[in-house]
């Protein structure tokens, strides 16, 4: 990331010490964070000494110099303001406090570090188990701090308003306690102000409708769990006669549910089933840590949320078979968030997770046997394709189909499909006459190539002495293996294709999908295709792939046209830290990752200003296939956070995890080249749309000028704007 | 009905090879084209008759872009357009992706009244105008530079226009076909190829695009387009590496040969003309090899035209007469002659009888209705006694034969589309006398007198 005024020591440790609030319930939610801050204002005491615990906690982080990145995300002084709020709460000020609390959010920082290098490889987040080890060191030393008192203002606070507000503050405390409100809201709400160590269901109401305002999923699953401890508790009968202490009902169900169903696991129907079977785990550790603590004299607190977080997701991480309940891969500290992103990805970004592997020939074949094809392609050889040559009227020979050369396909060169060693070739075994089969030697002709490690692709049934490679040697993509013939088990000539995870001929095949081709004249992108499709290679654009090449480095200015006289916005392409690389924009500091293959270019996520004209661009070229495809749309999904409208928004942030309704597309138009093979101008036509229950909203539509290799200009139309906005991008040498 | 009367004659016995029926005639009778009855043709569309097989063009096209296609990942045609121009014919290739071949201004603007953007037209020949050549840049078309003076005429040209014309260059070479075309474009052997290309890319005013040869025509050998591919994939790669200018495209040109049998061939053409997928094996492996990466070989442009057309073509006629010539020969005529039969000069056409006929055969003379001594279809061909009225098909017409014709002595006749139902369409009326007047003028001198001359005044 550049140098910019957003990255001043002053702006990080504000940010930090911010962040530190929200984090307390998994979120960078400024505004939260904000609420939270001020919350913890309600016992005042408790406030500033939250507040200077933060404070030390990450200005020590800052000059110890541990990572910017994720001091800024609070992490490093969440646990330090949670020691700085219990001592707050329970000690009176005075100079040894002071020295308790400057030692306590240091060491809270330390155990946070410590704990964080220890448990972050083995996937396990640190939680506020830091906090615990501080405030069990604390308290019995605390014993023998004489100079230190127990504060008594939790016992006469309303004396403590009346210094604070006066009388009209009083009135309005007054007022508040005359609010009679059912046990099971007033219980809740008391749990949720716990967590600040507060009982206030005034505290816990403004918590919870900040907690609503950073997420509806940890909302619902707060209130989820909330329901969950309560029917456990009267199930069990450890709350007799109804009385139910928020202390021991407390906010560790809350939080435990929170976490293991909505954080670090990705939302869904099973996530909460999760979360809810969490909730008596946490129940028993609340009651029997309780009791077992007591006798050495020291808090639960938070410990039962902690071990019942950490065991729920140690087992997840341990699993073979992780359909359901999938952890999120990067934490977006926002379940909404994690869950768009991570269906949004399991769609889109599966370049990311193959190799990309290109069929292995010219032209357009047919697949004449597919996966679990019924002739041969049975048992540990099923994931295998079949390839032939048809014509017009469907036959795969002229003539008689008499000779092996009668056939379309016989003699056609085979091609790598992608880079790779060539680790095995046989090519002695004579063509079988038409007809006949050579079931002792069934693969015939044969190369198999390594790719990756543990991945391997072999052809077969190759004519024989064809193949101008030997093991060893390396080949490109394109690069020519052989050429099709009909040795093996091959009664007539025809392409055999499998991958595999060993190198062995004969080794059992392994489903993997072909990273782009055509099928007819529809693009399928990371697919197998099927029995009976006729497939052929995309055939990549020139002008697609300059254009949208972008290296690093690369600078385009990007103005008005109907503005002249407004400064430019630069855009800069920069490669940040995990070689991902992303646009930047110097005038509004908006940035747009974005991820380039062979054959596509797609922006993967966008962060910053909306209103910015690098917003547009990412909506106007979500994806582009770098093949010049005049006719259909290529279509693709949007993450749901281009949802703008709120109501929709919260209404399908509730539903997220059982059902989508809202439906953000992208689609695009090639159209316009002066020459389809080498054009020096093109055009892109895309459209951003949201569909909902049957109804279609364009969000906008834009069209993409290439011009001799770079991008020219783009032409938004939004749609509450009546002329479309002209932009003229030109690079900076 | 009653016979003929035919007066009988003694000839040396020519037994000919025989069968188990004994010397039977191997001719078979063509009755239908694509489904359409020849008789019901002629009845409709009057004889003689060009017909064009519709579903036998696109099968062509098909074919060909397919040999090529599974072996080079970029291909493309461009109808090669003298060698039928006909709209509907174009229009089928067109359709079915092929580009345009011209070679003058005439079927440059064939080419775009046809519909073909200016871009995918490749204007060839040596004989381009300067208006021609104006068009063709300001239509984004590639000029194929034949000669330095077209190269000053364009560059001199260029200097008035926005976009810089887009070029190729035509390179003769030696492939080992003899005798060698060196008559178009710059010769590549004696350094005037690298010559024009350097002035080219030196003038900053032209944009290179491709490099063009044609090595020949009817080539009945694959070898010499390995020997050209080779010469122009090396002179892309000098253009990329010592010019900085990438070549987008190599054209190979045509001269793939049809199955009909040339003149003087020991053996029938469908046994001699390699096939198209041979050639594309030959150009395709040398440029595999030829040293660009996968996703950089150039563009390899074919201007196929005869293998493409030829035989989807047909010529129906009728028998005129029959009569012996002095020496006793049988000779036929036919109502069409060489005026529409072009290429009765190149190939020993085979002609087929489209009706039922007696299975004694005899070598015959096919003349045809000119009176004119050259107009001879076939030297000697073996047929069954062809009758006063009974009709002939001639096959493998397809290619130059509706462009090479002429209007001499007689009209040309209509030509009819076969549909892939095979539904004829008339696709050219037959020519009448007013189409051909009306082109003409005559001198107001030459005119019936309306008024009667004044006389010269003579002194008396």
């Amino acid at each position: 990331m550049p140098s910019t005024p957003a990255n001043t020591p002053l702006r990080l440790l504000a940010l930090a010490v911010l962040r530190s609030y929200s984090l307390i319930f998994f979120s960078q939610h400024r505004g939260f964070a904000a609420l939270l801050l001020l919350l913890s204002f309600a016992n005042p005491g408790a406030g500033a000494a939250g507040l200077t615990a933060a404070l030390l906690a990450a200005g020590g982080a800052w000059l110890l110099g541990f990572d910017r990145e994720v001091l800024k995300t609070g992490a490093y002084s969440f646990n330090a303001l949670l020691v700085g709020l219990a001592l707050g709460t329970f000690y009176e000020p005075g100079w040894a406090y002071g020295l308790v609390l400057l030692v306590g959010a240091l060491l809270a920082l330390l155990l946070t570090v410590a704990l964080g290098g220890w448990l972050g490889p083995r996937g396990l987040p640190p939680l506020s188990v830091p906090f615990l080890g501080v405030i069990w060191l604390l308290t019995p030393a605390a014993e023998q701090f004489h100079a230190l008192a127990l504060n008594e203002r939790g016992i006469y606070w309303l004396n403590e308003m009346y210094a604070v507000g006066g009388e009209p503050l009083l009135q309005l405390i007054h007022w508040l306690n005359g609010w009679q409100l059912p046990l099971m809201p007033d219980t809740y709400l008391r749990a949720l102000s716990s967590v600040f160590f507060q009982d206030s269901p005034l505290v816990g109401l403004l918590m919870a409708l900040g907690l609503l305002w950073h997420s509806r999923i940890a909302f619902s699953l707060s209130v989820v769990a909330f329901l969950g401890a309560y029917a456990f508790g009267m199930a069990t009968g450890v709350y007799q006669d109804g009385a139910i202490n928020h202390y021991i009902l407390g906010a560790n169900y809350i939080m435990a549910a929170v976490a293991v169903g909505g954080v670090f696991v990705i939302p869904s129907a099973a996530s909460y089933l999760w979360a809810l079977l969490s909730v008596p785990v946490t129940a028993v550790l609340v009651a029997g840590l309780g009791s077992l603590l007591a006798r050495l004299g020291l808090p639960a607190f938070s410990l039962p949320f902690c071990l019942t977080s950490q065991l729920f997701l140690y087992v997840l991480l341990l699993r073979v078979d992780s359909r359901w309940l999938p952890l999120t891969p990067i934490q977006r500290y926002s379940p909404e968030r994690n869950l768009y992103a991570f269906t949004n990805d399991r769609e889109r970004l599966q370049s990311q997770l193959y190799v990309h592997l290109s069929l292995p020939f010219l032209g357009e074949w047919q697949v004449t046997q597919g996966y679990d094809g019924a002739p041969t392609h049975q048992g540990e050889w099923a994931q295998a394709l079949d390839f032939m040559l048809l014509d017009a009227e469907g036959r795969s020979y002229r003539g008689a189909g008499q000779n092996l050369a009668d056939f379309y396909c016989y003699n056609k060169p085979v091609l790598a499909p992608a880079d790779g060693t060539v680790v095995e070739v046989v090519s002695h075994i004579d063509d079988n006459p038409v007809g006949q089969v050579n079931t002792r030697q069934n693969w015939g002709n044969t190369v198999v190539l390594q790719h990756a490690p543990g991945l391997y692709s072999k052809v077969s049934h190759l004519r024989p002495h064809s193949s101008p490679v030997k093991p060893g040697d390396l080949v490109r993509r394109g690069e020519l293996l052989g050429a099709c013939g009909n040795s093996g088990r091959s009664p007539e000539p025809h392409l055999h294709f499998q991958v595999q995870a060993t190198p062995y001929i004969g080794s059992r095949t392994l489903a993997y999908p072909l990273a782009y081709y055509l099928s007819g004249p529809a693009v399928r992108t990371f697919q197998v295709p099927a029995e009976g499709e006729s497939v052929q290679n995309l055939p990549l654009n020139p002008l697609l792939r300059l254009a949208f090449e972008l290296p690093p480095g690369y600078r385009l200015d990007v103005c008005d046209a109907d503005n002249p006289a407004a400064p430019p916005q630069r855009w800069e392409v920069f490669t940040d830290a995990y070689n991902k690389t992303y646009l930047y924009c110097h005038r509004t500091g908006a940035v747009a990752y974005f991820e380039r293959s062979l054959a596509a270019f797609s922006f993967t996520a966008f962060y910053g200003d909306e209103s910015s004209w690098l917003y547009l661009f990412y909506r106007a070229a979500y994806r582009v296939l770098l093949s010049y495809l005049p006719g259909p749309e290529l279509p693709d999904t949007f993450p749901l956070t281009l949802l703008r409208s709120p109501v929709l928004k919260w209404a399908q942030d509730f539903a997220a995890p059982f059902v989508r309704f809202v439906h953000p597309t992208f689609a695009l138009r090639y159209h316009g080249a002066d020459d389809p093979y080498h054009p020096r101008r093109l055009q892109l036509s895309s459209r951003a749309e949201l569909r909902y229950f049957g109804r279609t909203r364009v969000l906008q539509t834009t069209d993409i000028e290439l011009v001799h290799g770079a991008l020219a200009g783009l032409r938004v139309q939004l749609p509450h704007q009546s002329s479309p906005l002209r932009l003229v991008c030109q690079p900076v040498a | 009905m009653k016979q003929r009367y035919e007066r009988p004659l003694i000839r040396k016995l020519n037994a000919g090879p025989l069968n188990k029926f004994g010397s039977r005639s191997e001719a078979q009778a063509v009755t239908h084209v694509d489904g359409a009855a020849v008789e019901d043709l002629l009845a409709e569309f009057g004889s003689p008759l060009f017909v064009l097989s519709e579903k036998q063009l696109r099968r062509n096209y098909q074919q060909a872009v397919r040999a090529f296609r599974t072996r080079y990942p970029r291909v493309q045609f461009a109808w090669s357009y003298k060698t039928n121009y006909l709209n509907a014919v174009c229009r089928v290739f067109h359709q079915e992706g092929a580009w345009a071949e011209v070679v003058s201004g005439f079927e440059y603007q064939k080419a775009l009244l046809n519909g073909v953007p200016g871009p995918q037209i490749l204007f060839n020949g040596p004989g381009k105008s300067r208006a021609e050549l104006q068009l063709a840049a300001e239509n984004d078309s590639v000029i194929h530079l034949d000669h330095f003076d077209e190269l000053y005429e364009l560059l001199g040209l260029a200097e008035g226009l926005a976009r810089r014309p887009r070029v190729a260059v035509r390179v003769n070479l030696d492939a080992g076909v003899y005798p060698q075309w060196d008559r178009f474009g710059f010769n590549l052997e004696n350094g005037q190829a690298w010559n024009a290309i350097s002035r080219i890319v030196a003038s900053g005013r032209l944009e290179l695009v491709g490099l063009h040869c044609h090595i020949g025509t009817f080539m009945l050998s694959t070898k010499p387009y390995g020997v050209a591919a080779q010469k122009l994939a090396d002179l892309a790669w000098s253009c990329l590496t010592q010019l900085n200018t990438p070549i987008q495209y190599l054209d190979l040109g045509g001269g793939f040969p049809s199955t009909n049998t040339l003149k003087g061939a020991y053996l029938p053409g469908t046994d001699t003309a390699p096939s198209l997928d041979e050639f594309a094996e030959v150009i395709a492996d040398t440029l595999h090899r030829a040293g660009f990466r996968p996703e950089e070989l150039p563009l390899l442009i074919l201007e196929a035209g005869r293998v493409l057309v030829d035989d989807a073509g047909y010529l129906l006629g009728t028998v005129l007469a029959t009569k012996r010539l002095a020496d006793g020969r049988r000779a036929t005529i036919l109502d069409f002659g060489v005026n529409l039969l072009f290429t009765s000069f190149w190939y020993d056409h085979r002609i087929s009888p489209a009706g039922e006929f007696s299975h004694h055969t005899e070598d015959t003379v096919l003349f045809g209705p000119m009176c004119m001594n050259i107009d001879q279809l076939r030297e000697s061909v073996n047929l069954p006694l062809l009758n006063r009225g009974d009709q002939v098909v001639v096959h493998k017409v397809g290619a130059y034969n509706m462009t090479q014709w002429m209007q001499f002595i007689s009209l040309r006749p209509a030509i009819v589309l076969l549909d892939a139902q095979g539904r004829p369409h008339r696709i050219r009326q037959a020519e009448t006398v007013e189409y051909l007047q009306q082109l003409e003028e005559v001198p107001g001198h030459l005119l019936p007198a309306a008024v009667a001359p004044t006389r010269p005044a003579t002194a008396e």
